[in-house]
């Protein structure tokens, strides 16, 4: 499962009553240990609601500071943001997911003050980041999120991240979504099944950018840039 | 402060002065003054004053953060809205590459007589080639400070002996001309302020902090270069909207040509100066193409996460330079439609001025993020200004297609 | 279909605002010859001044053939845009009888400084933006009557 396909979808609650769509992610960093980054993270919890725009500039849950009239705007503005928590989550279905509680026991927060690890919002602090090798050259952006149950049940872990056209196109979707995927299937020589994964085992740290412990030349998110080395660039003197 | 530092602060004032002046700057200061006298030229100092905010922030979030402003777009506004934001940006600054490689062309015809289009494969070469293998600082420098001679437009303008009392009242109490109308004032506001404040700018501005290692120390020399270089640059453009509009208008000669530009230094100074004034031209034109095409990389990698920038070598960022190579032979395609450049920088800045919040906006955001800044977020001041400049921004993007059509593109 | 007809009709009045339709009448036809004289003088005062500066060598010989070749190319556009319009009423047709010996003459003598200037025969080049004045000083005083 992708982060993309729970981003966007329709929260439904037990009586079937339509909420409203899932805006972001919000994970813990308490999984088992899954690199030098420390334990995986699991999703928690969904946050749901009404305009997206406040949310995603971090007025919601950072502490964006200003400026002071684009705060108030953006605060009169995400109208109601609610958490489902992860036990509260019967199925995930197709850009839906059904609820096994009553609208009225979905709180509008989650208290995760007492969590063992880190809090991370998936689209505010992970996707769209930058992924940079130890050599500070740049790998690509986290276009989605590989997501994987874990044996034993609970709530999913963050296995991969997913990068590259392939993840992209599922990402923005629609027949944007699609043309980026026509063009880059046209462009490339290499095959490439589905979108290149970069194992979240290799991710180093996640700050203003994502640190990873492999050479870029080493993922499979490079080979486009190594057949355009390769085809073009190096064909032309003082490369 | 040493007097090394005082000589690098000295050389990178000089450098944003003599970059500032750019096809659609030449172009629309000239037209207006022919057309409107200095009843525009406040424009220039409100377009100045947004650009200085807004680079002063960009070059500090590229500092402090690492980040330029295409990462923090996306960032900020999610994959699906920054695509929309690069596509538009792409285009808008397809038109100004265009309309910079064109310029080129054109300054070449007036200094040999031969027809600008045999110039145009030339000058997208020459582009390219400095681009691959020329150093960055070097870039910057060399170019930036030939187009300093530009400044030979305000002494002649000096040596014409204006009326100068008459220049100040028709800036500070503006009218609109009898041959002219709201319509047609609004429009070139528009074009003014879009030539001013253009995203291509900005864009440049933060990847070249990264790409010369700007880091937290570097932030007043940042400070130094936009809030003292632009304003001298922005001083130079209104010196050439007064240049037409003491020579050319009394004539009932519209400037739309880059010819025109020369004539106030022609009447004024003769012969020498105007060889100073194409060169000058030439080397803000090619330097302004440079940073467009540039440009074009930096947003298109950044958005995919590639790796960008000079500082590496080509093979190392490979679809960075594959990208600048498209974007120079698009903009070549486009100009060897013989397209007038003259219209063809109309549209650029125009349409630039209507895109000016996508750019905008998400730097606003992002300077007041202490994730990213540290303790280096905004001040109060500065919000207040950015966010009033944004309303208008966003007002001018708004009026700008409306106008178009009303006013049939300004004529 | 007919839900949408006030869409269509906005659309093509844009369009038709956009690339100018053609006069409905004298008052549209004046405008547009006002438009049309405004930019011959302004081509033709370029030029002039460019012979001048070429005259008095203040100037590149390669920039003023340039400018001159730039200001026939225009001024011709904009006399024969205006001849391609077909005048609405008996007043217009008076106005273009009125207009168009200047208007032609203008253009002319603008194209024969062009080639005078590409021959070196400064000369000629002078004596041509000397008669210019005569053509552009009607037209500039039609421009000032009609206000």
């Amino acid at each position: 499962m992708r982060a993309s396909d729970l981003l966007g979808s329709i929260v439904v609650d037990r009586d079937d009553k339509e909420l409203e769509d899932v805006q972001d992610l919000i994970m813990v960093q308490d999984g088992p240990p899954i690199g030098p980054v420390g334990a995986a993270l699991r999703v928690r919890a969904l946050l749901f609601g009404t305009p997206a725009i406040g949310v995603r500039l971090g007025f919601a849950r950072r502490d964006v500071r200003g400026p002071g009239p684009l705060r108030a705007l953006f605060s009169a503005l995400h109208g109601r943001l609610r958490v489902a928590t992860w036990d509260q989550i019967a199925a995930v279905e197709q850009e839906r997911i059904r609820l096994r509680v009553p609208e009225r026991d979905v709180h509008s927060d989650i208290d995760l003050s007492g969590a063992p690890g880190r809090v991370l919002d998936a689209g505010l602090e992970l996707l769209d980041r930058q992924m940079i090798d130890p050599d500070g050259r740049m790998a690509g952006n986290v276009d989605d999120l590989e997501l994987t149950f874990p044996d034993g049940g609970g709530p999913p872990l963050v296995t991969s991240i997913l990068a590259g056209p392939g993840a992209l196109s599922r990402r923005i979707g629609g027949a944007l979504g699609d043309s980026i995927a026509s063009i880059h299937e046209r462009l490339q020589a290499c095959d490439l099944e589905g979108p290149a994964r970069v194992s979240f085992g290799v991710v180093v740290s996640i700050g203003s950018d994502v640190r990873l412990a492999v050479s870029r030349k080493d993922l499979a998110i490079y080979r486009f840039e190594a057949w355009a080395r390769d085809t073009i660039v190096t064909k032309i003197p003082g490369s | 402060m040493s007097l090394k530092r005082l000589f690098e602060v000295f050389l990178g004032v000089l450098t944003a002065f003599g970059g500032f002046v750019d096809m659609g700057d030449l172009v629309a200061n000239a037209e207006t003054g022919a057309r409107f006298g200095m009843g525009l030229a406040w424009v220039v100092v409100v377009g100045v004053i947004g650009i200085v905010i807004y680079a002063e922030m960009a070059g500090r979030v590229a500092a402090v953060s690492g980040r330029p402003v295409f990462d923090v777009i996306r960032e900020r506004l999610g994959a699906r809205t920054a695509l929309v934001n690069l596509v538009a940006s792409f285009f808008i600054n397809l038109l100004t590459l265009t309309a910079e490689i064109a310029g080129i062309a054109v300054v070449i015809e007036l200094a040999t007589g031969i027809d600008y289009l045999l110039w145009l494969p030339l000058a997208a070469v020459a582009v390219w080639l400095v681009i691959w293998k020329v150093k960055f600082s070097v870039i910057e420098k060399a170019f930036g400070l030939t187009g300093l001679l530009i400044t030979v437009i305000a002494v002649a303008l000096w040596r014409i002996g204006p009326d100068w009392g008459a220049l100040i009242r028709g800036a500070t109490s503006p009218t609109i001309p009898g041959n002219e109308t709201l319509g047609t004032y609004a429009f070139f506001a528009i074009a003014l302020l879009g030539a001013a404040m253009t995203p291509y700018e900005v864009f440049f501005f933060s990847s070249g902090a990264v790409e010369d290692g700007w880091t937290k120390r570097d932030l007043n020399l940042n400070r130094a270069n936009v809030y003292l270089g632009f304003p001298l640059g922005g001083l130079l453009s209104i010196a050439i909207m007064a240049s037409t509009a003491v020579v050319l208008r009394p004539k009932g000669i519209t400037a739309e040509t880059l010819g025109h530009v020369t004539l106030p230094v022609a009447l004024g100074l003769g012969k020498l100066a105007v060889g100073i004034l194409l060169i000058g031209m030439f080397a803000a034109i090619f330097s302004a193409a440079i940073e467009t095409s540039l440009s074009a990389g930096y947003t298109v990698s950044q958005f995919f996460g590639w790796q960008w920038g000079k500082y590496v070598r080509p093979r190392e960022a490979a679809l960075f330079h594959v990208v600048v190579i498209v974007a120079i032979v698009l903009a070549l395609a486009i100009g060897l439609t013989t397209l007038d450049p003259v219209q063809v920088t109309e549209y650029s800045i125009v349409l630039s001025a209507a895109a000016l919040p996508l750019t905008y906006f998400p730097i606003l955001i992002v300077a007041n993020d202490p994730t990213y800044m540290g303790e280096d977020t905004n001040g109060r001041l500065l919000n207040t200004l950015g966010f009033l400049y944004l309303i208008v921004l966003v007002i001018v993007a708004l009026a700008t297609i409306p106008l178009m059509i009303v006013t049939k593109g300004g004529a | 279909m007919t839900r949408r007809a006030p869409l269509i009709v906005l659309v093509l009045l844009t369009f038709a605002v956009g690339c100018g339709l053609p006069a409905f009448d004298f008052s549209d036809y004046r405008s547009k010859a006002v438009s049309t004289v405004e930019e011959t003088i302004s081509e033709a005062r370029t030029a002039m001044l460019a012979a001048e500066l070429l005259r008095r060598d203040r100037t590149f010989a390669a920039s003023a053939i340039v400018q001159l070749e730039d200001a026939e190319e225009a001024a011709s556009g904009a006399v024969w845009d205006l001849a391609a319009v077909l005048p609405p009423d008996a007043r217009s047709i008076g106005l273009r009888q009125q207009l168009q010996p200047s208007l032609d003459g203008s253009a002319d003598l603008i194209a024969r400084m062009r080639f005078a200037a590409r021959h070196g025969d400064l000369e000629e080049l002078g004596r041509l933006a000397q008669a210019l004045k005569q053509p552009i000083g009607r037209l500039e005083g039609w421009v000032e009557a009609t206000g």
